[in-house]
C-alpha cells in the first residue's frame, strides 16, 4: 500500500512553474529523501503533502486521505524547514500543548520522553523564543514526531544541530517505524536516514531509484554527491 | 556614496507607491474633514502619547535585511547613523501629518509646515537620545517630555506643542530652541547608537501553563485565558516594532481594574462628567488601540506548520478565535462594570460587553487574511511598510463606527439602553459569526500565510 501519493500534481506561484505535473508513490514504511537543488520545488511538495498549500492540479493523498482532512493530520507528522514553535511557551508548554492539541492519550510520557532524548530537560521551562537555534530545532523535531506519527515528512531536519545532537536524532528517527519523506539537498543525510532517492529538478522528477542504484550510476571511485550533481547539471 | 545610501534607506522604507498612497491618503483626510472645527486638544494628546511611545521604545529604524547585509558593508558608521534618522525623521513626519493635517483649519500654513517640521525632527532626536539611556533615566526623559508636552494644555508658553494651542509665535520659539538642543544632544549620541538589537538571555516562564490531559479545544482555551500577545508596531516605522509580549491574564485583569478604579474616581470626583462626549470617545478609542494590538499580534507568533497542522484551519482559528475574545472580555470586565456605574457612560458599557469581543474576532481575522506578518527574528521589523497595511486599517472602519455608535447612540439619540442592545447583538453577528463558522475563509487565510512564508 502507498503511503504517500502524488499524481500529476502542478503549482504555480505568479508567473513561476514550481511544480510541473508531478507524479511519485512512496509505499508504506519506505525511507525516502527528496533531493534537488535550491528552486526545485521540494519545500513546495512538503507543504502540499502537509495540507498546508493546495496544489492547482493533480491529486495527493496521504494514506488514502486528502492531506487536508482530520484523518491524515493525525497520521502525519510534518517538520517545516526553519521551522518555529511558539515562542511564547515554554519548551514543556510547547510540548504539552501539542499533545493536548492531537489528544494524545499518552501524552504526558512523550512529554517527559522527548525531553530527556534531546536534551531539552534542562531547558524545560525557557520561553521557546529564547531558545539557540539548534535548541530550538530540538524543540521543533521533537513537535513533529510526539505523537509518532505514521508518515513523516522533514525538511532539512538537521540544520543547526551539532555531531552529537545530530547523531542523536538519526538514532530517534531510525527507531521509528514511519514512512519518511526527506527533504534535503545534503547527500549525506540522504544517505543516513533513507534507502531510497527521488531526484527534482524544475518542479520534475529526473531520477528515482535506491540509493545502492544511484552509487553504481557514477564512475569508478566518484563521490555519490558528484553523481548527482551530473545528474541534476544535466536535467538543467 | 552618503546621497547614494541616503536613497536607498529610504526607498527600503518608503516605497514609491506607498508614498502616493500616503499623500492620496492625506488628501482625502483633509478634504473630507477639512471644514471640521477639530479640538487642538486632541492633537496634542496624539503627539503627546506619539512622543512618549517613541521615548519610551527609543531606538532606530533597523530591518532585518540592513542587520544581514547593509551594516557589514564597508560605509562609515556616520554615514549609516545619519541615513536612519533621516528615514525616522520621515516616518515621524508622516505620522505626526496624519494626526495633525485638521489642525491647518486652526493655525497658519506656514506655522503648521514649521511647526510640524521641526515636531519631526525633535520626534527623530528624541529617539536617538533615548536609546542611550536605559532604565529609570529613560522613564524619567519620557515622563518630563510626556508634561512639558501636555503643559501645553494649560498655557504653559514653554511648551513645545504650544503653538497647538493658541500660543502660535511663543510656542514656536520654545520649540525651535528645543529642537535645537535636543539635535545637538542627539548628535553628539548618535555614534554610541545600538544600531543591532541583541536577543536577552534564557527567559524562564515564572507561571508555567499546565496543558496536561486537557482536550484541543481546552487546551486553546487555556492558552488563550493563562496569557495574551500584545504586539504591534511599538514604534513608529517599526523600528523596535512587532515586538509581542506574553502578559498573564490575571496580572492583565489586575492592571485594568486598578485603572478602572483611578478612571472612575477621577471621573467622579473631578466632576468630569460634564466632557462625557470627550470620556465616551476616549474610553472608546482606548478600547479600540487594545483590541487593534490585540488582533495584530494574534498570528504573529503563530506556528502554523503546528496549529493548521494539527487540525483544520478553520477549527483551530475557532478555537483560538473564542479564547481570546473571552480573555479580552474578561480583562475589559472592569471597565464595564466602572461605566455602569456612570449613567452618562452606559453606552461604552454596552459596548464593551457585546460588541468588543466580536471586534476582536473581526479585526483579528481581517489582519490574518489581508496582511499576516509572522515574527522570524524578534526585534527585528520582517517587511517594510505596505499598501496592504492600509486596507486592513480601512477593513477595520466598521468595527470603529458600530464602537462609537453603539457607546454614543443613548446619549445622543435618547433612547433606552436596552433598546440598543439587539441592534448591537445583530452587529455582533456581522462582524464575528462569519468568521467562527467559514471555513473556506481560513482556507484562503492558510493559502495566504503560506505565500507570505508563514512556517
Amino acid at each position: 500500500m502507498e503511503c504517500i501519493r502524488v499524481a500529476h500534481v502542478s503549482k504555480r506561484y505568479g508567473e513561476v512553474v514550481v511544480l510541473d505535473n508531478l507524479s511519485f508513490d512512496i509505499p508504506c514504511q519506505e525511507r525516502y529523501s527528496l533531493l534537488g537543488p535550491n528552486g526545485a520545488g521540494k519545500s513546495t511538495t512538503m507543504k502540499i503533502l502537509a495540507g498546508l498549500a493546495k496544489p492547482d492540479s493533480g491529486e495527493v493523498k496521504i494514506m488514502g486521505w486528502d492531506p487536508e482532512s482530520l484523518e491524515a493530520k493525525r497520521v502525519l507528522g510534518y517538520l517545516p524547514e526553519d521551522a518555529l514553535p511558539y515562542r511564547n511557551l515554554s519548551v514543556r508548554e510547547n510540548l504539552e500543548y501539542i499533545a493536548s492539541l492531537r489528544e494524545l492519550s499518552d501524552g504526558e510520557y512523550m512529554v517527559e520522553t522527548l525531553l530527556d532524548r534531546l536534551g531539552l530537560r534542562q531547558y524545560e521551562r525557557v520561553q521557546a523564543g529564547k531558545l539557540s537555534r539548534g535548541n530550538l530545532q530540538k524543540l521543533a523535531i521533537a513537535l513533529a514526531i510526539i505523537h509518532s506519527p505514521k508518515v513523516l515528512l522533514l525538511d532539512e531536519p538537521l540544520n543547526y544541530l551539532d555531531i552529537p545532537t545530530q547523531e542523536e536524532v538519526i538514532s530517534l528517527l531510525k527507531e521509528m517505524n514511519s514512512t519518511f519523506l526527506i527533504s534535503t539537498h545534503i547527500m549525506s543525510i540522504a544517505l543516513r536516514l533513507t534507502d531510497n532517492v527521488i531526484l527534482m529538478s524544475h518542479g520534475r522528477i529526473i531520477w528515482r531509484g535506491s540509493i545502492s542504484e544511484l552509487k553504481l550510476l557514477g564512475k569508478e571511485n566518484e563521490p555519490i554527491e558528484s553523481v548527482v550533481a551530473r545528474m541534476m547539471r544535466g536535467a538543467g | 556614496m552618503l546621497g547614494k545610501l541616503i536613497k536607498f534607506v529610504l526607498l527600503t522604507r518608503f516605497t514609491k507607491r506607498l508614498l502616493l498612497i500616503n499623500l492620496v491618503s492625506l488628501l482625502l483626510v483633509y478634504s473630507l474633514g477639512g471644514g471640521a472645527k477639530v479640538l487642538p486638544q486632541l492633537f496634542i494628546w496624539y503627539a503627546s502619547i506619539v512622543f512618549l511611545v517613541i521615548t519610551l521604545t527609543g531606538g532606530f529604524v533597523v530591518l532585518k535585511s540592513d542587520v544581514d547585509f547593509l551594516f557589514v558593508l564597508p560605509i562609515r558608521r556616520s554615514y549609516m547613523v545619519f541615513s536612519l534618522f533621516l528615514s525616522m525623521f520621515v516616518a515621524y513626519g508622516l505620522l505626526l501629518l496624519y494626526l495633525g493635517i485638521l489642525e491647518l483649519n486652526l493655525i497658519p500654513l506656514t506655522f503648521f509646515v514649521l511647526n510640524l517640521s521641526l515636531l519631526s525632527v525633535l520626534a527623530a532626536s528624541t529617539a536617538a537620545i533615548a536609546s542611550s539611556l536605559s532604565g529609570w533615566k529613560r522613564w524619567a526623559f519620557s515622563s518630563s517630555l510626556a508634561l512639558l508636552n501636555l503643559s501645553s494644555l494649560m498655557g504653559f508658553p514653554l511648551s513645545p506643542l504650544g503653538a497647538f494651542h493658541g500660543l502660535l509665535v511663543p510656542g514656536t520659539v520654545s520649540l525651535s530652541f528645543l529642537t535645537l538642543v535636543f539635535l545637538f544632544l542627539a548628535y553628539r549620541t548618535l555614534s554610541n547608537v545600538h544600531l543591532l538589537h541583541g536577543k536577552s538571555g534564557n527567559l524562564v516562564v515564572k507561571r508555567p501553563v499546565n496543558f496536561n490531559g486537557k482536550d484541543a479545544f481546552l487546551a486553546v482555551m487555556l492558552r488563550a485565558l493563562s496569557f495574551i500577545d500584545i504586539g504591534g508596531r511599538m514604534n513608529v516605522a517599526g523600528s523596535v516594532g512587532f515586538r509581542v509580549l506574553r502578559v498573564n491574564v490575571i496580572q492583565a485583569l489586575g492592571f485594568s481594574t486598578a485603572i478602572s478604579i483611578v478612571y472612575f474616581l477621577l471621573v467622579k470626583t473631578l466632576h468630569l462628567t460634564s466632557f462625557h462626549s470627550l470620556i465616551i470617545i476616549y474610553s472608546i478609542a482606548a478600547e479600540y488601540s487594545l483590541l487593534v494590538l490585540m488582533s495584530q499580534a494574534m498570528f504573529m507568533h503563530e506556528p502554523i506548520w503546528l496549529s493548521f497542522g494539527v487540525m483544520e484551519p478553520w477549527r483551530f482559528a475557532r478555537y483560538y478565535l473564542l479564547g481570546k475574545a473571552t480573555s479580552v472580555e474578561l480583562i475589559l470586565l472592569p471597565f464595564a462594570v466602572v461605566n455602569l456605574l456612570n449613567p452618562e457612560t452606559w453606552g461604552v458599557s454596552l459596548v464593551t460587553l457585546i460588541v468588543s469581543p466580536f471586534a476582536l474576532i473581526y479585526l483579528a481575522s481581517i489582519t490574518a487574511r489581508i496582511n499576516p506578518v509572522q515574527i522570524r527574528d524578534e526585534l527585528s521589523v520582517p517587511a517594510p511598510f505596505s499598501s496592504r497595511q492600509y486596507f486592513t486599517a480601512i477593513a477595520s472602519f466598521p468595527v470603529m463606527l458600530v464602537m462609537i455608535m453603539g457607546a454614543y447612540s443613548p446619549t445622543l439619540l435618547g433612547v433606552n439602553q436596552v433598546q440598543v442592545i439587539p441592534y448591537l447583538l445583530v452587529a455582533d453577528l456581522f462582524m464575528g459569526v462569519p468568521f467562527l463558522i467559514s471555513k473556506s475563509f481560513w482556507r484562503g487565510v492558510q493559502a495566504v500565510m503560506i505565500e507570505r512564508g508563514f512556517t
